[in-house]
C-alpha cells in the first residue's frame, strides 16, 4: 500500500507517502522520492542523499525496529523551502532514539567492527539538524538536507 | 585474464531487498572454490550500507584463504557511499576491470604485500 499526497505552491511543496512494513516498499519509496526531486530540480546528489538516508532508517526500522509485516508501519514527509529540504520520519516500531547509537570505529580492523549502527552513521553524515521524539506510539526523526 | 579471476557484475539497486541475491551470487562462487573475486560496480546505480554488507562479510573469510575482493567501477555516487564507510581502507578500488586485473599481478591479497 502506498498513499500519497502531492502539493505545490509557488513557495512551499511537500510530499507524504506511507510504507509498509516490508523491504520490498524500499522500490516504491525510491520512485516517490524521485518524483519529489523531480519537481524540485534537485536530482543528482540531494536525490541520491535523500534516498539513502530514508532507505537507512526504513531498513533499520523494519530489521531491528519491530516495523516487520506492519501495515503502513512508516510515514514520511519531505518538505522544501529555504534552500533545504526537511525531512519528517515516522514509524511505529519499538522506542528508539538513533541519534543514541555510538559512531562505528572505522579505524578497527575488520574482525572488531561492530556490525550494527552504519546505517545511523549514514544518516548522520548525510544529514543535519537530527532531533528525536516519541509521539505516542510513533518514533518521530526530523532532519535537513541543505540544497 | 589471469587465470582464477572471477569477476561479478551487480546493476542497479543494491539495497537491503536486493543484497540476499548479490550475497547469494558471492556465496556460490566460493563454494565453486573461487577466491579471487572483482566486483564490477559499472552498472550499480545505487547502493546504501546493506549492500556495503555483503561486500565486508566475504572479506576476512577470503583473505585468510588467499582470496580477495577487489572492487572496480563505481560511478562518482556510488564511490562517495562507499567513502563513507572507509571502503577505500580496507579494499583495492580500481577503476576498471583491467585495472583490477592488473592489481592482482601485483598484490593478490590488499595489505599482504
Amino acid at each position: 500500500m502506498l498513499r500519497v499526497r502531492l502539493c505545490h505552491n509557488r513557495h512551499l511543496s511537500q510530499l507524504s507517502f506511507t510504507l509498509n512494513g516490508d523491504l520490498a516498499e524500499l522500490a516504491h519509496m525510491m520512485t516517490e522520492v524521485e518524483r519529489f526531486c523531480a519537481a524540485q530540480g534537485l536530482m543528482g546528489d540531494p536525490q541520491f542523499q535523500l534516498t539513502l538516508a530514508i532507505d537507512e532508517l526504513f531498513t533499520n526500522a523494519v530489521r531491528h525496529g519491530g516495523c516487520k509485516g506492519v501495515a503502513a508501519a512508516v510515514e514520511i514527509r519531505l518538505d522544501a523551502a529555504d534552500g533545504a529540504v526537511r525531512v519528517e520520519f515516522r514509524d511505529r516500531g519499538t522506542p528508539f532514539d538513533p541519534l543514541t547509537v555510538p559512531p562505528p570505529d572505522l579505524k578497527a580492523p575488520l574482525e572488531e567492527r561492530a556490525k550494527g549502527g552504519l546505517g545511523v552513521h549514514f544518516v548522520r553524515q548525510i544529514m543535519q539538524n537530527l532531533q528525536y521524539d516519541r509521539c505516542g506510539e510513533w518514533n518521530r526523526l526530523t532532519m535537513e538536507l541543505p540544497t | 585474464m589471469q587465470d582464477g579471476l572471477t569477476i561479478l557484475s551487480p546493476a542497479g539497486f543494491l539495497d537491503a531487498h536486493t543484497a540476499p541475491e548479490f550475497e547469494t551470487a558471492v556465496e556460490q562462487e566460493i563454494e565453486a572454490g573461487h577466491r579471487k573475486l572483482i566486483v564490477d560496480c559499472q552498472g550499480l546505480t545505487y547502493i546504501s550500507s546493506a549492500g556495503l554488507g555483503v561486500f565486508m562479510s566475504f572479506l576476512e573469510e577470503l583473505r585468510e584463504s588467499g582470496g580477495d575482493i577487489k572492487i572496480c567501477g563505481p560511478s562518482p555516487k556510488v564511490l562517495q557511499v562507499f567513502e563513507i564507510l572507509g571502503f577505500p581502507a580496507i579494499f583495492d578500488m580500481l577503476p576498471d576491470v583491467a585495472a583490477a586485473v592488473k592489481r592482482y599481478a601485483e598484490c593478490p591479497v590488499k595489505g599482504g604485500e
